[in-house]
């Protein structure tokens, strides 16, 4: 595999330790991303795309500002001229600071952390996979109405290291692996799509193929697309609904998630990914939803999207509810944010590149499971539907007033499904939503998935999230189907 | 920047071997960005960039490597040394690509758009201090943009520009602001002061008590950056021809000819008119105007290399994704826009677009900043959030009573890895029954 070799980052902070800034304080975060991107479209294999990634995050204080510098330039002079842009920008920033300048990280921690990687991606030739993927695309053309198909393999190696004045030297290692089936089914002017992949992202290696049962899917995923041509239009009404996790996601990532996102709440991101209907004096008193509403920051699952052993700050990461039986308790704000506010919180504050300055952001956000299975959620449901996998997602700028639409869903009758809907949707709003929630599938119908393009921030970042969710089961929601409402 | 693809195309030159050819696409920037919260600096620096992405091709074979560039020609050349030794051991056990196409031998296009940028301390000074005591949240970016393409048959293709964008809300409280722009490649500090007393003016109606409007059809004047919300949506699929040949263009009605749109619609991807660079990663050229929607009716598709050797078309687009969306103008002067609409809504901003119905074309997304609502052509108070679900064949079908004479440039400020080239050139519409429905 070309890149293969990874870059000397040890070497690199040497390099910048040879002319260390004579500034109040300063961090360098390196990192140094390899990927490679294999993709088959209608049996024709894609173009390979291998890429490297490489820079530095230069973020200086001076003067009682805070300013950075990225750079790809990576020589003795292009790190020299990067921090003294770094140090010009802190000095302009100084009289016009909304903060006083906090630390640049944590005193003299020096740690590893790496997420496990059972067997690597280089164990399986480029060949191979594509093969791999010729055979999974094959086998979805399983009609003339499968007018689109196609399978692909994302694998990602990050490292960072990150040192500061303080002496802190934090190396982390991430191995992540993106599979992704799709097949678009048409007939006159209905289309309809189905897949099987982008939120199933997660850490590890090509063991993940394998526990995902991706070998299982083609004809699944083609077989729903075309059933959904000849499937009736979801339901319209107020009724309950199952959420399956490939939904519960995004309900999670949008109407918990960034609401509870600190910089939010402090107003930062006001004029893009807006506000919150949270308030600071929420935290420890305000009722986010019913007494099964359990969720928690875990940045130390195995496998799911968003693991490691510290945040972009280099603050030690660890499990925290920020819901419990219902209550909200904890932000979702790094160091900065938490000193800023006083409210507590969380180690997320993350950067998707090297080129981006970290901001709050969801990490593992997980829904924690309950005690039914997932018929017995179904059984509960007098009329409904159940839904799954995400399409389309739309929410109001304080989080709270969303419309989420589905690939597939399932129309419910006396506690059984009773067949395939298509273009199902729902909308409502989040404060009263996370009130209707009436069930809360068990630890055996838990999945761990995520998101891979969480958009946030000025400039703009887009970072991996992992959600871990079981299905759950909400009342007297407003569902609709095709043509609206 | 330009030395960076220079060098790096003069030694792909020497590496290739015989039947061997390479393209090389280039992206480059040199940006200082500053993001403020309450009229005071949140984060603030600078990102310098530079990155090549290498396709090497023997018989019929190719992958692409992509590697950042330092600038520093020996540590870049053994860089692309390594990326070319990799690839060519890669290709042999590749298939041949029936899709691939590479532009050939042509004139060599410069594209050269300097700018006078406004220096740091200008820059803060003008925006925090026209806005000084106001509740100001926004974003800068200023620096030069790069791109290149060069390729063994002796392709070469350069673009270089410097320009700048701020974009900035102005807060009255809670989630009633007025939204503000200013970007270009030519600094006028008493142009953006005067576009912030603008928006500051406009505060003034924000302050008034909000009214909560119910899920119903209203008569609307959609301003253009509302209507470049919903064009966006449509347009991620909606003109591209691998998504019209697959079925999966939201526009599939209008293609097929089922429904048409009002015939005042004209809708065209006008690279001529734009901002982004007039060549792709592949090195084709790119013609003046695409016409997409003419007289209501569909006209054309965006076909990047793929697709264009795909489906047997010429290559017309860089992306199959509008870069440089234009709709013609109507004959509404937008000064009578409040009055044509008489009772109803005035949208400045929708948000958060998406679709709900691919089949009819619909989208949803919220109202965001100024909406107004108006009685009698008067602006009488903010209106607060509402979700709309609109289809694009109502809205700018039977529903579409007219289009401004002026339009906007909308310069798109996104900065996802990089800062983006693209804008839009947009009138508002005036519409009727305009679907809000939470």
């Amino acid at each position: 595999m070309i890149f293969s070799t990874p870059i000397d980052l040890d070497g690199l902070a040497r390099r910048f330790r040879e002319r260390v800034p004579v500034v109040d304080d300063w961090s360098l975060r390196l990192a140094d991303v390899v990927s490679e991107t294999l993709s088959v479209r209608r049996d024709v294999v894609e173009p390979v795309q291998l890429a490297r990634d490489t820079g530095a995050m230069i973020t200086v204080s001076q003067g009682g500002g805070v300013g950075y510098a990225a750079t790809s330039d990576l020589s003795r002079s292009g790190l020299a001229e990067a921090t003294e842009r770094a140090r010009e920008w802190a000095l302009r920033a100084a009289p016009l600071r909304l903060f006083p300048p906090p630390s640049l990280g944590p005193p003299g921690i020096r740690d590893e952390w790496q997420a496990p990687a059972l067997r690597p991606w280089t164990e399986l030739d480029t060949p191979a996979k594509l093969q791999l993927l010729q055979e999974l695309a094959r086998r979805m053309k399983i009609h003339d109405d499968i007018v689109d198909w196609s399978a692909s393999l994302g694998f990602q190696r990050r490292q960072t290291l990150l040192i500061n004045a303080q002496g802190a030297e934090i190396r982390q290692a991430q191995h992540i692996l993106v599979p992704m089936l799709r097949a678009v089914a048409n007939r006159g002017g209905e289309t309809q799509v189905r897949s099987f992949g982008p939120d199933l992202g997660g850490q590890g290696g090509l063991e993940r193929l394998d526990t995902l049962e991706l070998e299982a899917q083609p004809e699944r995923v083609a077989g729903d697309a075309l059933a959904l041509l000849d499937a009736p239009e979801c339901p319209a009404g107020t009724m309950d609904v199952v959420l399956m996790p490939g939904q519960m996601t995004l309900q999670i990532h949008e109407s918990i998630g960034h609401p509870l996102e600190l910089d939010r709440i402090l107003g930062d991101e006001r004029n893009y990914a807006g506000t919150s209907f949270v308030t600071p004096e929420m935290f420890g008193t305000y009722r986010y939803g019913s007494e099964l509403l359990n969720v928690t920051f875990d940045p130390g699952v195995a496998g799911e999207l968003a693991s490691f052993g510290y945040d972009d700050e280099g603050t030690p990461a660890e499990r925290q509810w920020l819901i419990r039986d219902g209550l909200l308790l904890r932000g979702l704000g790094g160091a900065t944010s938490q000193a800023r506010s006083g409210l507590p919180g969380v180690a997320c504050a993350r950067a998707s590149s090297w080129n981006r300055p970290p901001i709050d952001r969801m990490a593992n956000l997980n829904l924690e499971p309950g005690h039914g299975s997932l018929d017995d959620l179904i059984g509960g449901i007098e009329h409904g539907v159940l839904m799954d996998t995400n399409r389309s997602w739309s929410i109001d700028d304080s989080r709270n007033k969303f419309q989420f639409g589905c690939e597939l869903g399932w129309r419910i009758d006396q506690g059984e499904l009773r067949g395939l809907v298509r273009n199902p949707g729902y909308r409502g709003i989040s404060s009263a939503f996370w009130r209707s929630l009436a069930g809360v599938g068990d630890r055996d119908s838990l999945s761990v998935m995520g998101v891979g393009t969480c958009g946030k921030g000025e400039p703009n970042q887009m970072i991996a999230v992992g959600h871990a969710s079981p299905p759950c089961l909400f009342r007297n929601v407003a569902v609709f189907g095709g043509s609206g409402s | 920047m330009r030395r960076s693809l220079e060098h790096a195309a003069d030694l792909l030159h020497g590496l290739m071997q015989p039947g061997e050819a390479f393209s090389a696409y280039f992206e480059g920037e040199d940006s200082d960005f500053a993001r403020l919260n309450g009229n005071r600096i949140r984060q603030a620096g600078n990102v310098l960039q530079r990155r090549l992405t290498l396709d090497l091709t023997v018989d019929g074979r190719h992958a692409q490597a992509a590697l950042p560039l330092t600038g520093d020609p020996d540590a870049d050349a053994a860089q692309l040394r390594s990326a070319t030794e990799g690839l060519r051991a890669l290709l042999p056990h590749l298939p041949t690509d029936p899709h691939h196409a590479c532009a050939g031998p042509g004139t060599p296009g410069e594209d050269l758009r300097p700018g006078r940028l406004p220096g740091r301390p200008e820059l803060l000074e003008v925006l925090t201090g026209t806005a000084e005591g106001l509740d100001l949240v926004g974003h800068c970016a200023s620096g030069r943009l790069c791109r290149g393409f060069a390729g063994s048959a002796g392709q070469w293709h350069w673009f270089e520009t410097e320009s700048f964008s701020l974009d900035w809300s102005l807060y009255h409280r809670t989630d009633k602001a007025v939204k503000g722009r200013y970007a270009g490649r030519q600094w006028d500090p008493d142009a953006l002061a005067s576009r912030i007393r603008d928006t500051r003016d406009q505060l003034e109606i924000m302050a008034r008590k909000p009214v909560r409007v119910e899920p119903g059809r209203y008569r609307v004047f959609l301003a253009p950056a509302a209507l470049m919300e919903i064009l966006s949506v449509i347009a991620w699929q909606g003109f591209g021809l691998r998504a019209v040949r697959t079925r999966q263009t939201p526009l599939l009605h209008l293609v097929n000819g089922d429904v048409e749109l009002h015939p005042q619609v004209h809708l065209d991807e006008h690279s001529a008119g734009g901002q982004a660079p007039r060549f792709g990663p592949e090195g084709f050229a790119l013609p003046d105007r695409v016409a997409l929607i003419t007289d209501g009716r569909h006209a054309g598709c965006l076909a990047d290399s793929r697709s264009a050797r795909e489906y047997g078309v010429p290559v017309n687009a860089a992306t199959e994704r509008p870069r440089s969306l234009e709709i013609a103008p109507g004959t509404l002067a937008i000064a009578d826009a409040a009055r044509a609409v008489g009772d109803g809504l005035l949208i400045a901003d929708l948000w958060y677009g998406n679709l709900s119905d691919r089949s009819q074309c619909a989208v949803t997304g919220m109202t965001r900043y100024a909406c107004l609502q108006l009685a009698d052509g008067i602006p009488v108070a903010p209106v607060d959030p509402m979700r709309f679900d609109v289809s694009l064949y109502q809205l700018l079908g039977p529903n579409l009573l007219g289009l401004t004479r002026e339009r906007e440039r909308l310069v798109d400020t996104g900065t996802y890895g990089q800062r983006s080239t693209a804008s839009a050139l947009l009138p508002g519409a005036l519409v009727r029954d305009f679907p809000l429905t939470l």
